[in-house]
């Protein structure tokens, strides 16, 4: 059965897909949009917040040496009401279980017609293995909203880890019979389908998707399995080497690899792919040699702190957000170096307008991860918008110092500055950042401010070098036409 | 070619009666589904089959691995009365040393009719030790089966006397090996010298000093083998004169350490040379392709063998061979632990193998249980080898898990063209424990195959075959003239009308099991209705081909050189 291929999606991930936000990607999805946000409106240029955008992922820093290296704040606007536990609570798996339980319980009783709420619910039971708890859940779920894509796909997914396809292929088909189609139900299909020994219907159903787009490397690798299932070996490993394109490298692919080039007779490429295969550490997580127990401490917890992690979302998803931050607080109080926990945290105060606890959250993020440059400019952020400008003004300062080479503390810094009027102080960043990075959007926000500093000559030949840049992927992509016959 | 001992021969004529019966009683077929039915019946006799003994892991309430993984058994044929005995190993207190000795092994001496008796303590074998595997197998050629008892602790060899008395020899034959956690067993010739060599599985370095504890919600759990380093297997080639020399390192086995359980030594790759596939648990399982002169290297990833066809290391538990879809080469069927389907791989040739559960059908019902003991097995005589499997947790798993438990039913799946269906409940399959070894003969010498399960912790359960169908059946015993006296794995063929079947003889088989000497062969009726006679073609260890003609519906001792040479060794 291939428990590898179909996992569930999890309730924030499929919140974000569908909202198009990224899950625990809050802190990562920050864009100077947001820093407009504050309370005095500045009038920013299109290219302004285009500068910013780059900073999607947190960027890393060699941590300094102290756990966090910032003065103690004095302004009584930054005092924050709330309290951050540097220590972990003790408790034992048996009782973080029971409390999750009880956690799951009130979920379901706070939000009884939340489907969000209820598919992890569901989800909850189905990884405790209370499968038919799940079951009717889920159930419940299709009735409230049957054109739910994660109550599908989780369903599935958790009828194939249970060992029953049959199941999956039934749910699959109401999935359909609801209207809902989508590339991942798709898969799950093909496993299902696989795992019953029905590959032809694999192949059949993968192979016109083969020209789409929305083949990824796990389908591809599904194909390859069925078709070496069927025989057509040249055929699976060229699937499977078509998934190795596409970034995929797991056990499973380059056991299919060795399997196909071996009933190929090519026993040097199978001994190759062998090779490979050994190289690839094997997966012993912190809790890994437990695989085979079955109940181990570190799978309880994993699973525990994950349901508890998603209800948090779940709760200040649907506007609860004090549920939300004592969930929080109470995880953090169990992994109080909870990075994912504490971002929540972070944005359950900017849901709830407080930037003092916003602050502190980041303050305490830069001890847990001190390399993250962009805990600095979040601090900086939630210092601004408390009001407590001279603090966020410090705070860039100094991840500009912590990173000299990163163009994005520079320009953070010249946004900041033309926000508080002060355009002319924020020349001197601009450069900076036009220096270490010499974009078309660098020398448009130099032109800009320059303009609004009275610096007419200077931003007109900033603007020249912003149509060079301009021109450059213009004359680029004309260059097959001109080779053309 | 000789008939077997009079207590057989008896027998035959009832037999002759019950195959008419058959005929008539095809309206009790249990319909499966549109196109297959069953008159398989397995009848739960272990009641009246005098077996009171009771299994024991010694329930030191600390889950010691140990204690999750206990025991083999053994079936043979021990005092050549032509009906087939039973040995079940025994755990024992691992706390308390003077309750230890009480609980001894199991040895039943079957009385016909599917009646045994206990004669643990006239075959004088005590202090066996905490036994986990086992191998019957006559090793000194004196046409009495012997026994090598695989422990947690010291491992014995026990020499038939030939009189109902076994004696240790374990030291004078110079088997040094043990004082570990074994596992599987197999006798075979690994190199070439027509004398039985001994392959001696080992698990983990598991002592009770270093026993990892688990408690969770105020219950032990038992600890994963991942929690312990693996132990490299042990082999051993006969001197030819009943003694032993290590033969580990010059092997290459002892260069590769997996947790290794199940074992089966067979000429997997149509070499002629006997090949060894372990079963791991929670690690790739490994196939030792024999090159010759004794020597091995390790192929499990290369022939397909190590992992499912997910790239899956599965923590692998009992391993059985068989034919099951009578293209000639013999496939495996390996049992794993929960949430892993147990795997049939297809012997594709050349050495190379094929996980093909999903096509045929190996249950995805399966897949809440452990699965432990199991065979490829004609159980209803059609001439299509079937699957029995043995489930059962070690831990209270319906506490945590409300698709199983420790005790749970086991699975027949009957195999129609290669195919298989699950008829466990409509063959009357009930009782509900947690299996471990299983032992595939024919004890009531009917002329089908009947089932004892060695049950943790619990009394044995014995299914007797009342198979009702009008299929046809022929029985083999080989005895080789060599010091391999039960020529094992010789090859045997068997036709009758059309078709083929085809055996090896294995010893050492199953979950750590040992059973099977006497190869089944199911005739189908379609097949078989007219033929009075069935073709057998013997490929014995020596290379030389002898062909016989046996009548259906009978047991037959062929020895060699009594049948038409084919090919001379």
């Amino acid at each position: 059965m291939n428990n590898q291929a179909a996992k569930s999606i999890s309730v924030v991930q499929l919140i974000g897909l569908l909202l198009g936000i990224a899950c625990f990607g809050v802190v990562g999805s920050w864009t100077l949009n947001r820093w407009s946000k504050t309370n005095e409106s500045t009038e920013l240029s299109e290219s302004q917040s285009q500068i910013s955008a780059p900073v999607q992922k947190p960027l890393a820093v060699e941590p300094p040496k102290h756990a966090s290296n910032i003065d103690p704040i004095n302004s009584d606007a930054m005092q924050p009401s709330v309290v951050l536990p540097r220590q972990s609570f003790a408790i034992s798996g048996d009782q973080l279980e029971a409390e999750c339980g009880k956690f799951v319980e009130r979920l379901m009783k706070t939000l009884p017609d939340n489907s969000v709420a209820l598919n992890l619910a569901a989800l909850y039971f189905s990884r405790t293995q209370q499968t038919n708890k799940a079951d009717e859940l889920w159930k419940r779920i299709m009735a409230m909203s049957p054109t739910d894509l994660v109550l599908y796909y989780n369903w599935s997914s958790n009828a194939i880890q249970q060992g029953q396809s049959d199941r999956a292929l039934e749910i699959l088909d109401q999935a359909e019979r609801n209207g809902v189609r989508d590339p991942q139900l798709v898969y799950q299909r093909a496993v299902s389908l696989s795992n019953l020994g029905r590959d032809e219907e694999v192949e059949t159903l993968l192979g016109p998707l083969i020209t789409s787009s929305t083949m990824d490397g796990s389908h591809w690798l599904q194909l390859g399995l069925s078709q070496s299932k069927l025989g057509k070996h040249e055929s699976a490993r060229d699937s499977l080497l078509k998934a190795r394109e596409l970034g995929l490298n797991t056990k499973s692919l380059l056991n299919g690899l060795i399997n196909c080039s071996a009933r190929l007779k090519d026993r040097d490429a199978a001994e190759a792919y062998r090779r490979e295969l050994d190289s690839i550490k094997e997966d012993i997580t912190e809790f890994g040699q437990e695989q085979y127990e079955a109940r181990s401490e570190g799978r309880i917890r994993a699973l525990s702190l994950g349901i508890l992690g998603e209800g948090i979302e779940v709760y200040r998803l649907a506007g609860r957000l004090n549920d939300a931050e004592h969930a929080a607080l109470r995880v953090l109080a169990i992994e109080p170096n909870s990075s994912d926990i504490c971002n929540l945290l972070y944005e359950i105060y900017a849901d709830k307008k407080e930037p003092h606890n916003q602050y502190a959250v980041m303050e305490r993020l830069t001890e847990i991860q001190p390399g993250y440059l962009l805990h600095y400019l979040l601090m900086a952020k939630a210092a601004s918008m408390a009001g407590n400008h001279a603090r966020a003004e410090g705070l860039i300062k100094l991840t500009i110092a912590l990173a000299p080479e990163d163009a994005t503390s520079w320009s953070t810094m010249a946004e900041f500055l033309i926000e508080r009027k002060r355009s002319a102080e924020a020349v001197w960043y601009i450069e900076q950042v036009v220096v270490r990075a010499p974009t078309r959007e660098a020398y448009m926000l130099l032109a800009d401010a320059l303009k609004a500093s009275g610096q007419n000559e200077r931003a007109a030949a900033a603007e020249v070098k912003v149509q060079e840049l301009t021109k450059i992927p213009t004359v680029r992509a004309q260059a097959p036409n001109v080779k053309g016959p | 070619m000789e008939n077997l001992a009079k207590g057989w021969i008896v027998l035959l004529p009832m037999i002759g009666v019950a195959c008419s019966f058959c005929e008539e009683s095809l309206g009790q077929e249990q319909s499966l589904g549109q196109e297959h039915s069953t008159s398989l019946r397995l009848v739960d006799v272990s009641e009246q089959s005098g077996i009171t003994w009771e299994h024991t892991t010694g329930r030191s309430g600390r889950a010691h691995i140990v204690e999750g993984i206990a025991s083999g058994l053994a079936s043979f044929d021990f005092d050549r009365d032509g009906l087939i005995d039973i040995y079940l190993l025994n755990g024992h207190s691992l706390t308390d040393t003077a309750s230890a000795a009480n609980d001894l092994d199991g040895f039943f001496r079957n009385l016909g009719e599917m009646r045994f008796e206990d004669i643990s303590k006239f075959a004088r074998i005590t202090g066996s030790g905490y036994g986990l595997g086992i191998c019957a197998a006559d090793f000194d050629g004196d046409g009495f089966q012997d026994l090598f008892i695989n422990n947690f602790g010291p491992n014995y060899l026990y020499r038939n006397c030939g009189d109902g008395t076994f004696v240790d020899v374990t030291q004078q034959a110079g088997i040094l090996a043990g004082n570990k956690v074994a596992s599987g067993v197999a006798f075979a010739d690994f190199n070439g010298d027509q004398c039985l060599d001994i392959y001696v599985g080992n698990y983990v370095d598991f002592t009770l000093e270093n026993s990892v504890y688990i408690l969770r919600n105020g219950r032990p759990f038992h600890a994963g083998p991942r929690y312990y380093r693996s132990e490299p297997d042990e082999m051993f080639f006969s001197n030819g004169d009943g003694t032993f020399r290590e033969a580990g390192k010059t092997s290459g086995i002892s260069e590769w350490a997996g947790p290794t359980m199940g074992l089966i030594a067979a000429d997997l790759n149509q070499d002629g040379l006997v090949d060894v596939f372990t079963a791991n648990d929670a690690k790739p399982n490994f196939f030792f392709v024999n090159k010759g002169s004794g020597r091995f290297v390790e192929d499990g990833v290369l022939s397909g063998l190590a992992f499912d066809s997910h790239g899956k290391a599965n923590a692998s538990m009992g391993v059985d061979l068989g034919d099951f879809d009578r293209d000639g080469l013999q496939d495996l069927i390996v049992t794993n632990y929960q949430n892993e389907i147990p795997v049939l791989y297809k012997n594709l040739g050349d050495g190379l193998f094929e996980d093909v559960s999903a096509r045929a059908n190996v249950v995805e019902a399966l897949q809440p249980h452990v699965t432990w003991g199991c065979s490829l097995v004609d159980l209803d005589n059609n001439g299509w080898l079937d699957l029995f499997i043995g489930c059962g947790h070690f831990d209270d798993a319906e506490i945590i898990d409300d698709r199983t438990a420790k005790k749970v039913r086991d699975f027949v799946l009957l195999n129609f063209n290669s195919r298989f269906e699950d008829v466990s409940t409509a063959v009357g399959l009930e009782a509900v424990e947690s299996s471990r070894g299983i032992a595939f003969d024919d004890f009531d010498n009917d002329g089908d195959v009947d089932i004892v399960v060695l049950n943790s912790n619990a009394k044995p359960t014995v299914l007797r075959n009342d198979l009702l169908a009008s299929n046809n059946w022929v029985q083999i015993e080989l005895i080789a003239s060599s010091c391999n006296r039960n020529a094992v794995n010789s090859n045997v063929t068997v036709s009758v009308g059309t078709t083929s079947q085809h055996r090896q003889v294995i010893c050492g088989r199953g979950y750590q099991s040992s059973y099977g000497d006497r190869l089944h062969f199911g005739l189908n009726y379609a097949d078989s209705r007219d033929e009075k006679q069935a073709s057998i073609q013997v490929y014995w260890p020596d290379k030389s081909i002898e062909s016989f003609a046996v009548a259906v519906g009978q047991c037959h001792q062929i020895r060699q050189g009594s049948g038409i040479t084919v090919q001379s060794k």
